[in-house]
């Protein structure tokens, strides 16, 4: 096949799913100079905010137009893959750190280096930060905001429970001591500590701390079946000790944030990822507070930032020009920030985090003050997993189901792990 | 087979009765016909004798027992439907053999009857077909056929020849009259038809709008009717119905005027009051005669030449009353033209102003 | 127009057909687009893509039958949704019939109000297989939900989850798709309003009770809407998808217990772009369901009658 016309084919295997979104973009103003998509999942505030910063830039940029469309993550990576295959992507996408190298090497998004310092304005932003959105040597991504895996607890049933949390340097077994003593005050139906075995990101952690990781620079597993049953087991003890809640409460904890223990009101810990804690203080009306996750007895940190959210200009887009200045007017504009807040995490801006410090509210000076105390305690990032790591996430939390409704040991479930991922990784 | 009783039985849908107290009864081995006009309630008590219709108020008695509250299950009856009711499904053998499968007769017994019914019925090469694939007639044979394995107590039967061309019905009629005779059995048999009612009861029940207006043998009900409506239903041509007025009577007749100086004497007996009364003469009972012995002398209006017998349209002078007069062989008679008659005195019946007949003379009545 | 001049040929006989019946293939014209485009061009495509390996991303990579290689041989979560699958078919099915022809019985019996039941009783069918009703479903079998309050009445130990019980959730979702009996009761109704009543009367006066008349009247009568019944709902339980998908967030768990075939199918394709091993899963899909209708199509011979003694 020549190239055009395996793309053509391309185009035409995924036309019928495709074709819906193409006629989806037809919509607003018909004579503007140019048109923007943008598309990015997220949740009720996120669009909320983002659509409002939208208007604001359609105001400041008149001749431009952009048509936006926020979906579930769930929801919205199929639809990216539909629309890269039918050549109709969005002109502006979110990105999620996982699948930067995937896009960028299958040359569906582009470098963006040509429009840092024309369109786009990186100079507050760290040198550092910036480098996570880049692939080979090239910028394919600019990062929205930087978050951690964290603790998310409710401060408002500990006071009730006449506990108090242990120093933010505690290690494991101070952790689950804490556990027991809440445990210990807790009523009936109510747990210490949400069973989060299946997050991958506490097991990630769990595994920088004892200087492994997820997954090599190779793209390797960068764990053995033992490491794997050790974190299952550590989960075990506390489940068979009642510390967390039963299976069928866990099992049913997915990616809405409504669905977490915590805001099910059935724990007092949960983990999240820091830029989160508004949306679950939204589910919650008790108050809840953040911190680090705990540390490995003469371990190393396993906590570091994530630049989970990225800003991508896609390959397909007719007016990348006009595609960087949203991207500029997103990451940059004060303004437009001051609507956002730190819904994406940190502004990697520091101009405009600077900005939002004056006036930080609630969740922004709880999420500042985590953010200090863990700027201390990190680890450099991983390098980017390897395609089929998302498989791999499921596959984790589908064993972790195995093994709490004991089906599984937690050595049968690390062994199943590490073959399982291998395969997946095999036929990605 | 068995014997049938019925006291008093009546039929309500709700506010509206439909059969007004009904009393018979049905010997062992008779064949009995329910005729009626459409809409008279035949079928519905011949439904309620089966069992499959509720009975409002009187009794049901099969064979002494009373069986009101024994449902159509287990009476005992067989039913031969209008429609025949065969069940498409099931092949012609299936169709016959199901009643016997139910009761849980004996294989053998089973082949044994189906081979039978189908050898009396001559539906021996069907056996095998389903009833799809069967004319009318042949489904109609069937249909008998499943009644009469199952040896029932009774045969009931509503129309069942309603849907047949004519040549087939009187096939047909003749076929069940000699199944009846071959049997022995009890039979109760709903038509509207009162040829074939005449042809094959031995007792005829005339009901007209749920109640019974007579019960007799064929011919009885043909030579006394009790009343103005069975003279009119029974025969063909129908009666002539003619209303006079009494002028006199006598010891044993009365002379009725029925037209202006037309006056026929009946041989009836002395009637208290003179008064209205109506004269019935079947068409058959005419004589032609010459001028002078002439009780009556019509004015032709049209005639139909069938040629074994004719019938002859007239009417009495003044034009007021028509009369049918069938006679045998040929007459050669023109329309308009004026045509002499006697009737003989036997064969006269009138009836008072209720509809009810008045007693014949039976001595003079005899003679014919 | 064509000039009469001309002698009259073949090709002039086609034209004339042609034009005969020019109106009705422009009436067409839309279905055929829609045929072609919609649904035979992209079959005809997943079955190509089937034999590759189909990122989305990437253009497919003929890989022979490694597909059904790994399908039969090693993918342990394609049996999980075979089983679970066949389990959902193999009961809901039968249920659900069972129901919508007792429910048609009694429907049929009943006299007054008729029409109103009918509507209340088609009711579940319109709104059953909603997503809001599975949300629904979610709720009611949660967790200190409604029928955990239920279930300790009847002295199960409190706090359980039906739907979060892998040893549930199946049966959850088998009882919540017999409680669409709708559609499949309005066509027995229809099916047992066809059967006269003199043979129910006939058959009475043979001597068959209610129950044999049930079984060697009604049943057989009642055949071949039960044949259709059979397979339509045979093919919608094989494609179930909605319900499994909401009560499991897309998940099919927990633990693969609900992991309809489908949802698996959906999953590959579109979770883990995996589009050549999606479209394989499909193609056998296909293969059973037609295996399945052409056994039941065999089958029919037995115990289907028509009418007309076919
Ligand atoms: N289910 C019913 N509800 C109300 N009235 C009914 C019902 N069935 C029959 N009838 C009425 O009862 C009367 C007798 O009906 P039936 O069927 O017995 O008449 P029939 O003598 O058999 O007439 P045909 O010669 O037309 O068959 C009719 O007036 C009919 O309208
Ligand atoms: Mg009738």
């Amino acid at each position: 096949m020549t190239n055009i016309s395996r793309r053509s084919f391309n185009r035409y295997l995924l036309a019928s799913a495709a074709g819906a979104a193409a006629f989806g973009g037809l919509t607003g103003s018909a004579f503007a100079d140019s048109r923007l998509r943008f598309m990015w999942w997220g949740n009720p505030t996120r669009d909320e905010r983002t659509n409002a910063v939208v208007d604001l830039f359609e105001s400041a940029n008149s001749g431009i137009v952009v048509d936006t469309e926020a979906l579930a993550s769930n929801d919205y990576w199929p639809k990216i893959a539909t629309q890269a295959a039918g050549g109709n992507m969005p002109d502006v996408m979110q990105m999620d750190y996982r699948f930067l190298f995937e896009y960028a090497r299958r040359g569906q998004i582009v470098p963006l280096d040509g429009y840092v310092g024309n369109q786009i304005d990186l100079t507050n932003f760290d040198p550092g930060f910036v480098d996570s959105g880049r692939v080979d040597g090239q910028l394919f991504g600019i990062p929205f905001g930087a978050n951690s895996p964290s603790v998310i607890y409710n401060m408002t049933k500990l006071a009730e429970y006449g506990v108090t949390l242990p120093d933010p340097s505690w290690t494991w077994d101070q952790f689950w001591d804490f556990a027991r003593e809440i445990q210990a005050a807790a009523p009936e139906g109510q747990w210490a500590v949400a069973d989060k075995g299946s997050w991958e990101p506490a097991f990630d952690i769990f595994l920088r701390q004892q200087g492994k990781m997820l997954y090599t620079e190779e793209g390797e597993l960068g764990y053995t079946a033992a490491d794997a049953a050790e974190f299952f087991d550590m989960w075990r003890v506390a489940r068979e000790n009642g510390l967390v809640p039963p299976a069928d409460i866990t099992a049913q904890d997915s990616d809405g944030l409504d669905t977490r223990p915590i805001s099910r009101r059935r724990v007092a810990i949960d983990f999240a990822h820091s830029n989160h804690l508004g949306g679950l203080q939204g589910q919650n009306p008790d108050e809840l507070g953040i911190t680090l996750f705990p540390h490995r007895e003469g371990g190393i940190p396993g906590q570091y930032m994530k630049c989970a959210t990225l800003l991508c200009i896609t390959a397909n887009s007719q007016a990348k020009e006009d595609a960087a200045q949203l991207v500029d007017f997103l990451l940059t504009d004060p303004e437009a920030n001051n609507i956002l807040r730190m819904e994406r995490g940190v502004p990697g801006d520091n101009a405009v985090a600077q900005a939002l410090l004056e006036d930080p509210d609630d969740i922004e000076r709880k999420t500042i003050e985590y953010f200090e105390i863990v700027q201390g305690n990190v680890s450099p990032m991983p390098p980017p997993p390897p395609s089929g790591a998302g498989e791999v996430e499921v596959m984790l939390v589908r064993l972790y189901g195995e093994l709490i409704f004991d089906r599984l040991t937690p050595e049968q479930a690390g062994e199943r792990l590490v073959n399982d991922a291998q395969t997946i990784l095999a036929r990605a | 087979m068995a014997d049938l009783k019925l006291v008093n039985v009546c039929k309500s849908y709700g506010q509206v009765d439909v059969i007004h107290g009904v009393d018979l009864e049905v010997k062992h081995g008779e064949f009995v016909v329910f005729v009626g006009p459409s809409g008279c309630g035949k079928s519905t008590l011949l439904r309620m004798i089966a069992g499959l219709e509720e009975i409002t108020d009187g009794d049901v008695v099969i064979d002494g027992d009373y069986v009101n509250d024994v449902d159509a299950t287990d009476r005992g009856l067989a039913m031969v439907f209008q429609s025949y009711a065969l069940y498409p499904h099931m092949t012609v053998r299936k169709n016959l053999s199901f009643g016997l499968e139910i009761a849980r007769v004996a294989r053998q017994e089973i082949d044994r009857r189906v081979a039978e019914a189908a050898r009396i019925l001559k539906i021996e090469d069907y056996l095998d077909r389903h009833p799809a694939k069967l004319s009318g007639g042949q489904r109609q044979r069937v249909a008998i056929g499943r009644a009469i394995v199952r040896e029932p107590k009774i045969f009931l039967f509503d129309e069942p020849l309603s849907n047949l061309d004519a040549e087939l019905r009187v096939a047909t009629r003749v076929e069940i009259a000699k199944l009846h005779e071959r049997l022995g059995a009890t039979m109760i048999y709903v038509t509207h038809d009162q040829v074939e009612a005449m042809t094959m009861a031995d007792k005829i029940v005339v009901l007209r709008n749920g109640v019974v207006e007579q019960i007799g043998a064929p011919l009885d009900l043909y030579n006394h009717p009790a009343n103005l409506f069975v003279a009119g239903f029974i025969g063909s041509p129908r009666m002539n119905l003619l209303e006079g007025r009494v002028i006199g009577s006598r010891t044993g007749e009365i002379e009725i005027e029925i037209a202006d100086n037309v006056r026929i004497t009946a041989p009836i007996g002395p009637l208290p009051d003179v008064g209205k009364v109506t004269l019935g003469i079947r068409p058959e009972h005419f004589a032609r005669v010459g001028a002078e012995e002439a009780q009556l002398a019509l004015t032709i209006d049209f005639v139909e030449a069938l040629g074994g017998e004719t019938l002859v349209y007239g009417s009495l002078p003044g034009g007021s009353q028509p009369i049918i007069v069938k006679l045998d062989g040929q007459h050669l008679i023109e329309n308009g033209a004026s045509l002499s008659l006697t009737v003989q005195p036997g064969q006269m019946h009138v009836f008072d102003a209720t509809g009810r007949a008045l007693p014949k003379m039976r001595a003079t009545a005899a003679a014919a | 127009m064509a000039t009469t001049t001309i002698p009259r040929s073949r090709r002039d006989a086609i034209a004339k057909r042609w034009q005969r019946g020019r109106s009705g293939y422009m009436f067409l014209i839309p279905w055929l687009i829609g045929f072609f485009a919609l649904t035979l061009g992209p079959a005809l495509a997943s079955l190509y893509l089937a034999f590759t390996k189909y990122d989305v991303l990437t253009p497919p990579v003929f890989t022979g039958l490694d597909n059904f290689g790994y399908m039969f041989f090693q993918d342990y979560r394609f049996r999980q949704a075979l089983q679970v699958t066949f389990t959902y078919v193999l009961w809901s099915v039968p249920l659900k019939l069972g129901l919508a022809l007792l429910i048609a019985i009694a429907l049929d019996k009943g006299t007054r109000g008729v029409d109103l039941y009918r509507a209340i009783f088609y009711l579940p069918s319109l709104i059953g297989g909603s997503v809001a009703i599975a949300v629904l479903w979610r709720q009611l079998f949660d967790r200190d939900g409604l029928t955990d309050q239920l279930l300790q009445l009847l002295g199960w130990p409190p706090g359980t989850s039906l739907l979060n019980n892998p040893d549930h959730a199946l049966k959850t979702l088998i009882v919540l798709s017999v409680w669409q009996f709708g559609a499949p009761m309005v066509i027995f109704l229809a099916g047992l309003r066809q059967i006269p009543q003199h043979l129910h009367e006939a058959a009475r006066m043979d001597g068959a009770k209610t129950m044999q008349r049930f079984s060697r009247i009604t049943l057989p009568l009642l055949a071949p809407v039960i044949f259709f019944n059979l397979i339509m709902q045979t093919i919608d339980a094989f494609k179930a998808f909605t319900q499994a998908f909401v009560v499991s967030a897309g998940t099919g768990g927990p633990i693969d217990s609900t992991l309809f075939y489908t949802l698996y199918l959906y999953q590959e394709g579109f979770a883990f772009f995996r589009m050549g091993y999606a479209s394989a899963l499909a193609w056998f899909l296909l293969i059973i369901i037609a295996a399945f209708t052409a056994l039941t199509f065999l089958s029919a011979k037995y115990w289907v009658h028509y009418d007309d003694g076919r």
